[in-house]
């Protein structure tokens, strides 16, 4: 850089700064038209996509290796320190279109483990998804039929965020793989089967847009066999049916959604009677309203608006048991050849007498409700954006009052969590560490940032039996069958180790785990908006100098009035593309960040994280990526894992180091080799046998990871 | 698929990342434009087998016990079609899918389910014209003392025989002695011109074996079932890798050859892993505790090998630039190093494993020497000689592609079908030639509640449908790989069970042949081996083959343009071994003489009819009948005769693509020493008083249509 050419002294230059805002709107008007001529760009090759009608088969293939190599003072003897996971992997995409209308999808995984030694009977391809969905009728009605991504409104169905301020890719292409492995991406629409429609008439009279959806989805399928165990089961089957319609004019947009979510009873009713079964209903009504200042007011270097949603919920939780409806007295007469009589004198005679038999006829089942509750949620948001010479501004603020009984289940439950063994999962540790590590996974980044996909021998360790027909998860007797049922061995199956799930979790089941929900992610808020009894606020800036530096400031309040619980969240992060700014030809993007979040009741958490992260393109097709991240997690009062003050977590530090090279092969193809380092440190107490006094103790876990693989889409 | 943003307008104050428009949109630009540019074509070939197959099992004998009341009859339907998709066939990076797609023929349960499964699967590429990389599946070969896969040899094999092995072998995914592994194969090939020639440089990181728990009651994952000898299971406890380097130079044309090879074979002792088992594993068992187990407890302790190479090699006839004259010559020497452990006991109850190295070498050269004249007549000689001591070890060259197994008519010795060759109704023919991909076999009582299954199971493996097929591609372990060996099957593997790199031989394999036109083929071979280093209580074993055969195609002779072409073929093997002081129960002779007969006349474009007839007779003196031994080798067998013919008639399109409809018979007729002192017990049979000899015969009646059609 030549910096005699800079002629402009600096006091010069930033008395120039007001002047220059008028050339900059030019400039972002400039950027604006290309930003249209993207658009134009990006239009044009979807429809090149959409264009070729008939039968197509595309996708990935992935194969490498993944080592992680555990070291611990706690590990037992017998316990393997290395696991290694060596694949190859597919996810075949076939399209067919009949019209350019219209699209039907299936996707097939296919995936191998690598080995010479024993012989694979059939290792399936798994199909994980299957829709037809289609934009038409002037493409004004989209339809999705089969497996869908739908969201209406953060109170009603959504998938609240799991974002981490300014994330490094090497760590967010790490998440967008896990969440993929699930069928799952980082939107905030739930993963749904069944089916959606949506209306979106265009401009009418003064109307910019009229729009109506319905949707319907099963969520939950009733366990077709009561006495071998597995994980995709409920005891009936459990739908959602919603809709939303609204109207849109001079930026102003008025709507309505309903959500409606609840068991089928008579699903479960074919099963024995003596078992009580409990349903959930959930129903959630709310209005939005929002105005953008766009479609009014475009001359405005500033672009402002609001948007409010205000929900009324349902829950109802009933219990289903058999009722007997018809009880009948029969009375027959008996006849008795010696009576003895009170006082022990026998009679020696022939009587006569009736008999009274009761007989109770199980005729139907009965509901009885055990517990209802109602309640209200209020949010609005205003923000305001907009370009100042350089600098582009994006703020926006919230405002949040949800009550106590709120409760909308499609839209409380996030993707991600957590508290999962991924990574060295057969290792084995001893005594107290042991029992720790069964109820309380902690590696938050571990589940964050990894997962393991494996096809696995069906054997009768994973084919699961039971004795009993009901209590199917609970602890019980194996059944007497267990060996004789290995009819599906050398089978392979499609195993995951991940922390993100599809599924929401109904009220009580989230009862039942809330206390192990990963406060590091979203501590305050982790059902998102949708999060009961929380009052508060919060604020979000985004500052852009030049397209260059990115500036991110986050703040958030909020109150848990049932237990007069605070929460103070607040976070900044930095990304400065230097590629950008020092008009390098090749990028180079650097990102940090440092996000707290604290409460000051209950538990008495506070969780910090600190995350610096690079991308470097070096020469030719080689790049390399960088990321760490820190993570602390505190339970001022004690994480309780056994409600019986017998262990008590205290601190969790965890650190994640990620490097390596990156390496473009063809279009699509990519050469990716990381290395890193994990460490995970729990300190927990426990009381001692001997003296009955509280002791200290610490499980620290570290783990060096490698990880090569090649990718390629076709 | 359809991803939908709604609402657009509540979200835009909760983007996660601030990034503007423009970049997002220049991302989304390179992201379109990559995914367009990588989308190619697609090419797909594959290879569909369909077989109907009826095997009729019958036996004059008397079947005393349970399994006499299974089927008699053997119906294997099913069809398998491999389909491969090559995705962007032609660039610089390719991925590559093969989908098994199984069906049995059955319309009455679970019809619409068939199988899909994954057979191969890989990504591939090229940088430049001379780095080629494979991930994911795939097949090499570098020497066969380095890294083979060794098959088996029947001369002159009538062709209504050789298309059912073909069969089989491709339902294995075998090509030629080619090893099958999953991991990554970098190899780099670059020409330096005419007198410095072609320099080669590969290399390979491939697993072996994952950790995985597998029941041990399976007929897949075990080679016995239900057992506890050494090598029984195939679970492994650690992961197993090769970590190999080749480098060849061919210079003078590529008429020289000088390589090296570096392999090196290990577990990763890391990933020793546990499971938790019922301390008693027999069906009354489950109301023993859990204990912690090694996952594979009869083969428990690391692998750690190291194979060095060196070979050289010269084509002399090219040196003569003689276009007519064969003339080559290549020789290798390898040195294994390989742990082998030792129980030493502590105490009553305590053992360590203590560990040795050994080292072990074989040298292998190779003579090709002869004359051709043009396409007129050929003489050609070629030989091998091998000099591999007792402590050779190198399982990637030793794992055998044929471990011989009871194909046919297996419900009908249920319990004992898993000892293979020493099971009694085991013929060569039915292992040899004959598949099924998932036969689902028939339970011992046939009942359909959990008290049937339970009771249904045999010990040779659960009733649950498994692959049957002795051909394989596995890398097996040391002590699988001398379970195995004691379950060769004398006809086909008697000298050299493991190829050239059987371990503790030394001698010479040669052969000549001489070739007319390209319508006749005479072929004699000679073959002797010792053993390098006795057997125990044994004198050193010495083994002697020899044979010949012809192949004579008439019509062509006579120059037509189809063939009618008639072949046979004689080889005698034996292999005595005897022992000390043993002398009046023999030389300890194990002999056998294998003939081969076949025909095939192709009468119309595409029709031809063929027939074949295979015998072989074995005979085995008082002192290797009573020490042949092996797993299920309970009643000394002292003569067994097979024999099988088969007529049919085909439809041929290419060498890949046929029909075929057959008729044959196999007849095996065993004869076993039952005197008093073999600890003879014949369960099949019911034996008179004093009876010294039992013969004990069946058949099996094949009828056969098979369509395999390569594309």
């Amino acid at each position: 850089m030549n910096l005699n050419k800079d002629k402009f002294p600096m006091a010069f230059r930033t008395s120039l700064f007001l002047a220059l805002s008028i050339i900059s709107i030019a400039s972002a008007a400039t950027d604006s038209s290309v930003v249209v001529r993207q658009r134009s760009l990006l239009d044009k090759l979807d429809s090149i996509n959409t264009a070729v009608l008939g039968f197509r088969i595309g996708g990935t293939a992935k194969a490498g290796v993944l080592v992680s190599t555990l070291s611990s003072d706690q590990l037992s003897d017998q316990s393997p320190s290395r696991e290694t996971q060596a694949y190859t992997d597919a996810n075949l995409i076939l399209t067919a279109r009949p019209s350019s209308e219209t699209e039907a999808r299936v996707e097939v995984r296919l995936h191998k483990d690598w080995q010479s030694g024993y012989e694979e009977s059939v290792n399936p391809i798994i199909g994980h998804w299957f829709s037809y969905d289609g934009l038409i009728l002037d493409k004004h009605l989209l339809f999705n039929l089969g497996y869908m991504r739908v969201g209406y409104t953060p109170l009603t169905l959504y998938v609240p965020e799991d974002v981490v301020l300014q994330e490094p890719e090497i760590f967010a292409s790490r998440r967008r793989d896990a969440l993929a492995m699930r069928n799952l991406d980082t939107s905030t629409n739930r993963l749904l089967q069944g089916f959606n429609a949506e209306y979106h008439s265009g401009k009418v009279g003064l109307l910019s847009d009229i729009y109506a959806q319905g949707t319907a989805a099963r969520i939950r399928n009733i366990a077709k066999k009561a006495d071998q165990v597995f994980f995709d089961f409920d005891w009936s089957d459990r739908y959602m049916l919603a809709a939303n319609a609204g109207a849109s004019a001079y930026g102003v947009t008025l709507g309505g959604n309903f959500v409606s979510t609840f068991d089928r009873e008579l699903s479960s009713r074919s099963r024995s009677a003596g078992t009580n079964y409990y349903y959930e209903d959930n129903y959630v009504g709310s209005g939005i309203f929002g105005f953008d200042s766009k479609e009014l007011l475009s001359d405005l270097p500033v672009q402002f608006g609001v948007n409010g949603e205000v929900a009324y919920s349902r829950w109802i939780y009933t219990l289903d048991s058999v009722q007997v409806v018809d009880t009948t007295y029969s009375y027959s007469l008996k006849q008795q050849t010696s009576i003895t009589t009170t006082d022990g004198v026998n009679l020696d005679t022939i009587s006569e007498y009736y008999v009274a038999k009761k007989s109770q006829i199980i005729r139907d089942w009965y509901d009885t409700v055990l517990d209802r509750q109602s309640d209200i949620a209020f949010n609005i948001q205003p923000y305001v954006k907009g370009s100042f010479g350089k600098v582009d501004v994006n703020v926006s603020g919230l405002y949040m009052n949800n009550g106590e009984n709120f409760w909308s289940e499609q839209a409380a439950s996030r993707s991600y969590r957590g508290n999962t063994s991924v990574l060295n999962s057969a290792s084995l540790f001893e005594g107290q560490d042991s029992s720790l590590l069964s109820l309380f996974r902690s590696g938050s980044l571990e589940n964050m940032y990894f997962a393991v996909y494996n096809t696995n021998v069906l054997q009768q360790q994973n084919l699961m039996s039971k004795n009993e027909v009901s209590d199917v998860l609970s602890v019980g007797s194996e059944s007497n069958y267990t060996y004789s049922r290995l009819y599906n061995n050398y089978k392979l199956a499609h195993f995951y180790r991940n922390a993100y799930s599809a599924a929401a979790y109904k009220l009580t089941e989230y009862a039942a785990v809330s206390e192990f929900t990963d406060p590091s992610v979203n501590m305050p808020l982790p059902m998102g908006l949708a999060t009961p009894d929380r009052q508060g606020f919060s604020f979000k800036g985004d500052f852009t100098w030049d397209d260059a530096v990115e500036l991110n400031v986050r703040f958030g309040h909020y109150t848990w009035s049932e237990i007069d619980d605070q929460f103070t969240q607040y976070g900044v992060g930095l990304g400065v593309d230097v590629a950008q700014l020092m008009t390098f030809d090749k990028p180079l993007m650097i990102q940090m960040s440092y996000e707290v979040a604290s409460e000051d009741n209950y538990l008495k958490r506070k969780t910090s994280r600190i995350v610096a992260g690079a991308n470097a393109g070096i020469w030719g097709p080689f790049a390399a990526q960088a990321g760490v991240e820190f993570l602390t997690k505190k339970y001022g009062n004690g994480l309780d894992l056994y409600d019986d003050a017998s262990l008590l977590v205290n601190t969790v530090d965890e650190m994640l180091i990620l490097a390596g090279p990156q390496v473009k092969l063809a279009p699509g193809a990519c050469l990716s080799v990381e290395g890193g380092y994990m460490t995970n440190k729990v300190t927990y107490s426990t009381t001692a046998t001997e003296t009955g006094l509280r002791v200290s103790q610490e499980l620290s876990i570290d783990k060096f990871i490698f990880m090569a693989d090649i990718s390629v889409s076709f | 698929m359809m991803q939908k943003t709604l609402f657009s307008l509540l979200l835009i104050g909760s983007a996660a990342f601030a990034a503007s428009e423009l970049k997002t949109n220049q991302a989304l630009i390179n992201g379109k434009i990559d995914t367009i540019e990588s989308k190619r074509g697609i090419q797909v070939s594959g290879n569909i087998r369909a077989v109907y197959l009826g095997s009729y099992y019958d036996s004059d004998q008397k079947n005393v016990d349970s399994s006499s009341t299974m089927p008699d009859v053997e119906r294997d339907e099913f069809v398998s079609a491999d389909l491969d998709f090559h995705f962007h066939p032609w660039d610089f990076v390719r991925a590559n899918v093969m989908l098994r797609l199984e069906a049995g023929m059955q319309d009455y349960f679970s019809a619409a389910s068939k199988t899909i499964g994954v057979g191969w699967m890989n990504l591939e590429g090229n940088i430049g014209s001379d780095f080629y990389w494979v991930v994911g599946d795939f097949r090499q070969r570098y020497s066969p003392l380095t890294l083979n896969a060794p098959d088996v040899q029947v001369m002159y094999e009538p062709q209504i025989f050789s298309r059912e092995r073909q069969m089989a072998r491709t339902d294995a995914q075998l090509t030629g002695e080619e090893r099958n592994l999953e991991g990554a194969n970098l190899q780099f090939r670059r020409f330096l011109g005419e007198q410095a020639g072609e320099i080669r440089a590969e290399a390979i990181g491939a697993r072996l074996r994952r950790v995985q728990v597998l029941d041990l009651s399976g007929a897949n994952g075990n080679i016995l079932p239900n057992d506890s000898v050494s090598g029984a299971s195939q679970s492994a406890n650690m992961d197993k890798w090769l970590l190999s380097g080749n480098i060849e130079w061919l210079p003078m044309n590529k008429n020289l050859l000088l390589g090296v090879t570096e392999m090196f074979i290990f577990d990763d002792k890391s990933s020793y892993s546990y499971t938790y088992r019922h301390e008693d594993q027999t069906v009354d068992g489950l109301d023993s505790k859990y204990v912690l187990q090694s996952i594979n407890a009869v083969d428990s302790l690391p692998q750690r090998t190291f194979v060095t190479s060196v070979r050289v090699g010269g084509d002399v006839a090219s040196f003569l630039n003689n276009p007519n004259l064969i003339l080559d010559l290549t020789a290798e020497y390898a040195r294994s190093s390989d742990d082998v452990y030792h129980s030493v006991a502590i105490s009553d109850t305590t053992y360590f494993a203590e560990k040795e190295v050994l080292d072990g070498d074989a040298i292998l050269a190779t003579l090709n020497a002869g004359y051709k004249s043009g396409n007129t007549w050929k003489v050609q000689f070629s030989g091998n000689y091998i000099m591999n001591d007792s402590n050779w070890f190198n399982n990637l060259a030793q794992s055998p592609q044929f471990f011989a197994q009871r194909i046919l008519n297996t419900d009908r010795d249920g319990t004992v079908s898993k000892y293979g060759v020493n099971a009694p109704l085991y013929s060569t023919f039915g292992a040899l030639y004959h598949f099924t991909p998932k036969f689902s076999p028939a339970a011992t009582t046939l009942a359909t509640d959990d008290a049937g299954f339970a009771n249904g199971q045999t010990s040779s493996y659960d009733i649950a449908p498994y692959s049957k097929n002795s051909w394989t591609s596995l890398v097996y372990t040391r002590s699988e790989l001398a379970l195995i060996n004691s379950m060769s099957d004398p006809a086909l593997q008697l000298s050299l069970p493991n190829g050239l790199a059987t371990s503790n031989r030394t001698g010479v394999q040669t052969g000549i042949t001489v070739g007319l036109n390209d319508f006749a083929e005479v072929q004699l071979l000679f073959n002797s081996f010792q053993q390098v280093k006795a057997e125990s209580v044994f004198d050193k074993a010495k083994y002697l083959e020899y044979g010949a055969g012809a192949k004579w195609d008439v019509l062509k002779m006579l120059r037509f343009k189809l063939p009618l072409e008639i072949s046979g073929s004689y080889k005698h093997s034996s292999r005595k071994m005897g022992m000390e002081g043993a002398d009046s129960l023999g030389s300890g002779e194990l002999k056998c003489d294998f003939f081969n007969a076949g025909f095939y006349w192709q009468y119309l474009p595409r029709l031809g009819v063929s027939a074949g007839w295979q015998y072989i007779d074995m005979t085995l003196d008082d002192l290797a009948s009573l020490t042949k031994g092996g797993a299920g080798y309970e009643v000394p067998l002292v003569k067994g005769k097979q024999m099988q013919w088969m007529v049919g008639l085909d439809y041929s399109l290419t060498s890949d693509a046929w029909f075929t409809l057959n008729y044959g018979i196999i007849s095996v007729e065993n004869t076993y020493n039952v005197s008093s002192g073999t600890g003879a017990n014949l369960n099949y049979a019911i034996l008179d008083a004093n009876e010294i000899s039992y013969k004990h015969s069946f058949t099996q009646t094949i009828v056969e249509a098979t369509i395999n059609v390569g594309f």
